[in-house]
């Protein structure tokens, strides 16, 4: 008799697991749902831990949505504007900023998403991006830039921070690690704290530790690559740069989130090379005078 | 003689099918880089607009000239772009197999269009997270009005014109 109903129900976990599967794979929590609830009506609790694992373990892998990206963006700006002294208000500078920001986002690798600019009301010199397209500059970088291509160099860099998802990754990462495996917001809304100890790792790698060398170099490389595009001169970035390294003192705390001078003036030039771009002098230091330095 | 009419008709029909074989291989392609471009009647920004194209639109080159080429849509309309605006490879920005599954996943998420529709500052869950850890009203008045800040393309478009940046160079 038990091996009778052995034979019944043996070819039962294999389609059910593949039932599961198919369901994973194409988005069907009901399919997923019916197989593991089956599974536990034939009494197989085993197998049914399987088919929920297995989907959640699917769900977990997934990208990180835009809707997901948007809280999280929102939540490592609140933090960046908390730390870094606030938000200039300066509707003009505001605009412009946001002009130049956009100008150059438009013509990035993931042009349909909107993009927030804003200045800190920090004398550092730094700039950060959040995801979710919030991209900051300090007062005191604005300082040291003396046009509108290289503004647009050092928001280029940013906005690539955003358009490769470098710190969705740190925060993917993170959630793996932190066992939490469910796509979409639910985890948010069900458990805050675990949401609270994501943004406190990204935020951590952002302004203290800063991301790995190999995203900020990819940052230069797109940077110049996007703001080229919008038609700034392509060299700004190496004058830029080169000011930056001559910078004394606590300003210096900068560097230590970012790669050394020499490792992003040869990334720079590199990049340069290989599309053939030359200087163009499309520069725009009149209007960056008139509009960027009100501070 | 008919046989060597058919003869040359049959070798005419090669030439003619190879030819346009070969002119369908060799084609380039190019994909629109930026949110939007404009296909203009000619390679000056002052010349008519003929199409509005968005990102990731594939475009046949029919010829290149400087720093614009001249292209036909796949609905069959031909104009000038500015080479700026196009790239060689398909854009990466748009989604992948694995970012489409996800969204299947999530089906509850709203569609990035969507979402961007509405800029309307802080959601729930980043509202939320501000209570949590104490950030001032001020600070999160400063991402809420950061969140909901509205540029129109055409406002960038004339910031464009007036620094003569891209198609607009002077």
């Amino acid at each position: 008799m038990r091996s009778k109903t052995r034979q019944t129900i043996e070819p039962l976990p294999g389609a059910l697991a593949a039932l599961a599967l198919a369901g994973a794979l194409w988005g069907c929590a009901e399919i997923q749902q019916v197989a593991e609830e089956h599974a536990r009506l034939s009494g197989d609790d085993r197998l049914a831990k399987i088919i929920h694992g297995g989907g959640t373990l699917v769900s977990g892998l997934l990208p990180i949505g835009y809707e997901e990206e948007q809280s999280i963006g929102a939540a490592i700006a609140l933090q960046v504007v908390a730390r870094y002294g606030g938000v200039q208000d300066q509707p003009d500078l505001t605009r412009y900023v946001n002009l130049v920001g956009r100008a150059v986002a438009l013509t990035c690798d993931r042009p349909d998403i909107p993009y927030h600019f804003a200045v800190l009301n920090h004398e550092s010199i730094n700039a950060f991006a959040a995801p979710a397209g919030y991209v900051f500059v300090t007062r005191g970088l604005l300082k040291q830039i003396r046009n509108e291509a290289e503004l647009a160099a050092v928001l280029g860099h940013e906005i690539s921070h955003v358009s490769q998802k470098h710190i969705l990754e740190v925060i993917q990462r993170s959630k793996q690690l932190a066992g939490i495996s469910e796509a979409g917001l639910a985890y948010a809304n069900q458990n805050p704290e675990a949401f609270k100890g994501l943004i406190d790792t990204a935020v951590k790698k952002l302004l203290d530790e800063g991301l790995d060398q190999s995203k900020e170099i990819e940052a230069d490389t797109l940077g110049v690559a996007f703001a080229a595009r919008a038609g700034y001169d392509p060299t700004a970035n190496l004058a830029l740069l080169n000011r930056l390294r001559a910078v004394k003192g606590d300003d210096r705390a900068f560097f230590k989130t970012h790669p050394d001078f020499s490792t992003r003036v040869a990334a720079v030039q590199d990049t340069l090379q290989a599309h053939g771009w030359k200087a163009t002098g499309v520069l725009l230091a009149d209007r960056f005078t008139r509009l960027g330095k009100r501070l | 003689m008919i046989i060597r009419k058919r003869l040359a008709l049959v070798i005419i029909t090669l030439i003619v099918g190879i030819g346009f074989f070969l002119g369908q291989a060799v084609a380039e392609t190019v994909y629109v880089q930026g949110k939007t471009a404009k296909l203009r009647a000619g390679k000056t920004s002052l010349d008519r607009v003929v199409a509005a194209l968005k990102f990731g639109d594939p475009l046949e080159v029919l010829r290149k000239d400087g720093t614009w080429f001249e292209v036909r849509t796949a609905a069959g309309v031909s104009g000038w772009i500015f080479a700026n605006k196009t790239t060689a490879t398909k854009p990466s920005g748009q989604d992948d197999e694995l970012a489409r599954l996800g969204k299947t996943f999530r089906r509850t998420e709203s569609s990035e269009a969507t979402a961007s529709a509405g800029a309307r500052g802080l959601d729930k869950v980043s509202e939320g997270y501000a209570n949590r850890v104490g950030i001032t009203k001020q600070q999160r008045d400063a991402v809420d009005r950061m969140t909901a800040y509205q540029i129109t393309d055409q406002e960038v478009e004339d910031f464009l014109k007036d620094g003569g940046l891209g198609e607009y160079a002077k």
